[in-house]
């Protein structure tokens, strides 16, 4: 039996993206409002209380991740929603393919759509920041990489939540998985400067897989220095990626009741 | 007219949903053969699992136990090219609602393969026999609850299907457009595909099955014509017999 067909899955994501144009300007909008914000205030007020310039650069990297990541929680509430009551993943999942084809067009879109909003925030980060923030500083191949492996993470991860949250419990996901995940993920803090603050408890932050995304991500535009091995970022970003989209796929499977 | 050539053997379809410590017997053991371009009815009150043997029918959910035979072999062997010949019209819309109904249209014959050429062609044949032709270009929301049905139906339609299942596709219309859309069930007939029709209308399977299959408690409880039924029980209509049958219950 053909388990993956490549026509199915470039299909799909077609679909998918050609019914995402109405909403992407919008949710561009969104990510730039939210990111402006966070830009300025931590780059041109935070100063004022003896936070260094720097740190507003510090902050788009971490946005760049971020932004992606909660892109994530708009799928899983797109996700839950079908799944309780029309279920249009039910008209794929009746393709002449597995739903290893689907999920993985699904994952992929997904990953498309937080690649682009994460890379809108690079030209907006040098409009705001200014001289405080350099391109030149940018390594784009290992940032390309991260944000590539970062955005299918959290696809997979979006179909992971998504198939064990029902719309009763979909309220909990921002409180119990989103933004515990993100606020201890790295975002205000580098692990160097949590392992000065809290030595013992610092390793037990590297079991979140945004810490490390983070941690890659910042040292693809700011530098290596100060910042975790990129490299074993990503070996460990794409092992976790596959162990969640193995569980994904059997969370799926119980939550939807298909046949392959 | 029913042809005598089988295209389904159904054996002893079971289905349990278990969540928890509830457990509930959907099917307990449904057999059944589906000829040829006919028109089966699957009639029975809610919950008898009319649904449930349908999508099992379609491939959509497993079933516990029991098997589908399809060319002489079970469909979970040759799954995928057997999904090319059956679709299934859910009760609810699950097309994708950010796509113009063209886009929808051409996506469908596209997840089959269908060639650009080929594509355009079935989108204009099915666009005129379903009155959707100045609606191509819009999304779902300008549509009426009768021509939302008639795009579902269309889309099913898109890859050639030699089964098509529709379940309960007149539910909550007006009866002029039920009536409207069982000519278009009827036409489906004609032009060679099998359908399978889930319905808890008795007037409407009577008027389009070649055979009903009444179930009741995920069990079926008769399978005939609509004719031989009504002699066996001595009543004008489905809908006598059917309550005949339920008092015999009772």
């Amino acid at each position: 039996m053909k388990l993956f067909d490549i026509s199915i899955y470039k299909n799909i994501i077609a679909a998918c993206i050609t019914g995402i144009k109405k909403t992407l300007v919008d949710r561009i909008i969104n990510i730039i409002i939210w990111s402006s914000c966070t830009m300025l205030v931590s780059s041109y007020i935070l100063t004022a209380f003896g936070i260094t310039e720097s740190f507003g650069s510090f902050q788009l990297a971490g946005l760049v991740a971020s932004a992606s990541f909660f892109q994530a929680y708009e799928n899983i509430i797109n996700l839950v929603i079908d799944f309780s009551h029309h279920r249009k993943i039910n008209s794929w999942l009746l393709l002449p393919t597995s739903s290893l084809t689907i999920f993985a067009a699904m994952v992929t879109f997904y990953a498309i759509t937080g690649l682009i909003l994460g890379l809108i925030l690079i030209p907006l980060g040098k409009i705001l920041l200014l001289g405080r923030f350099s391109l030149m500083s940018i390594h784009w191949f290992k940032f390309f990489g991260i944000l590539i492996l970062s955005n299918i993470f959290f696809g997979c991860l979006s179909l992971l939540v998504a198939a064990k949250t029902t719309m009763a419990t979909l309220g909990n996901v921002w409180h119990r998985v989103i933004f515990p995940i993100w606020f201890l993920g790295g975002f205000q803090f580098s692990w160097l400067a949590l392992q000065k603050a809290i030595p013992g408890a610092s390793y037990i932050f590297l079991l979140n897989p945004l810490l490390l995304i983070n941690e890659a991500m910042r040292g693809s535009i700011l530098g290596p220095d100060g910042y975790l091995n990129y490299w074993v970022c990503c070996a460990i970003v794409i092992a976790v990626t596959f162990v969640i989209f193995r569980a994904a796929q059997r969370a799926l499977k119980k939550r939807l009741d298909f046949v392959i | 007219m029913i042809t005598d050539s089988l295209l389904l053997n159904i054996n002893n379809i079971k289905k349990k949903y278990t969540k928890g410590n509830y457990t509930k017997n959907a099917l307990k053991g449904v057999s059944l053969e589906v000829f040829k371009g006919e028109v089966l009815a699957l009639l029975g009150v809610n919950g008898a699992g009319k649904t449930t043997l349908s999508s099992i029918i379609a491939s959509l959910h497993p079933a516990t136990e029991g098997d589908i035979l399809w060319q002489g072999t079970s469909i979970y062997t040759n799954l995928i090219n057997y999904r090319e010949i059956v679709s299934l019209c859910p009760q609810q819309p699950n097309f994708n609602d950010a796509l113009t109904l063209e886009d929808n249209l051409k996506f469908a014959g596209r997840f089959f393969k269908m060639s650009e050429t080929a594509i355009n062609d079935r989108i204009a044949v099915l666009s005129k026999q379903f009155g959707l032709t100045e609606y191509l270009k819009q999304y779902s929301y300008v549509l009426s609850g009768g021509y939302l049905q008639r795009f579902m139906i269309a889309r099913s339609l898109m890859h050639n299907p030699k089964l098509l299942i529709l379940d309960e596709p007149t539910v909550g219309l007006d009866p002029h457009i039920r009536r409207e859309l069982w000519n278009i069930i009827k036409n489906l007939k004609q032009e060679g595909i099998t359908t399978i029709l889930t319905t808890h209308y008795l007037d409407e399977a009577e008027y389009l099955a070649d055979r009903v299959c009444i179930l009741q408690n995920g069990q079926i409880k008769l399978i005939d014509k609509p004719e031989n039924l009504k002699a066996d029980f001595k009543k004008h209509n489905l809908e006598e017999v059917f309550l005949a049958l339920m008092n015999e219950q009772v």
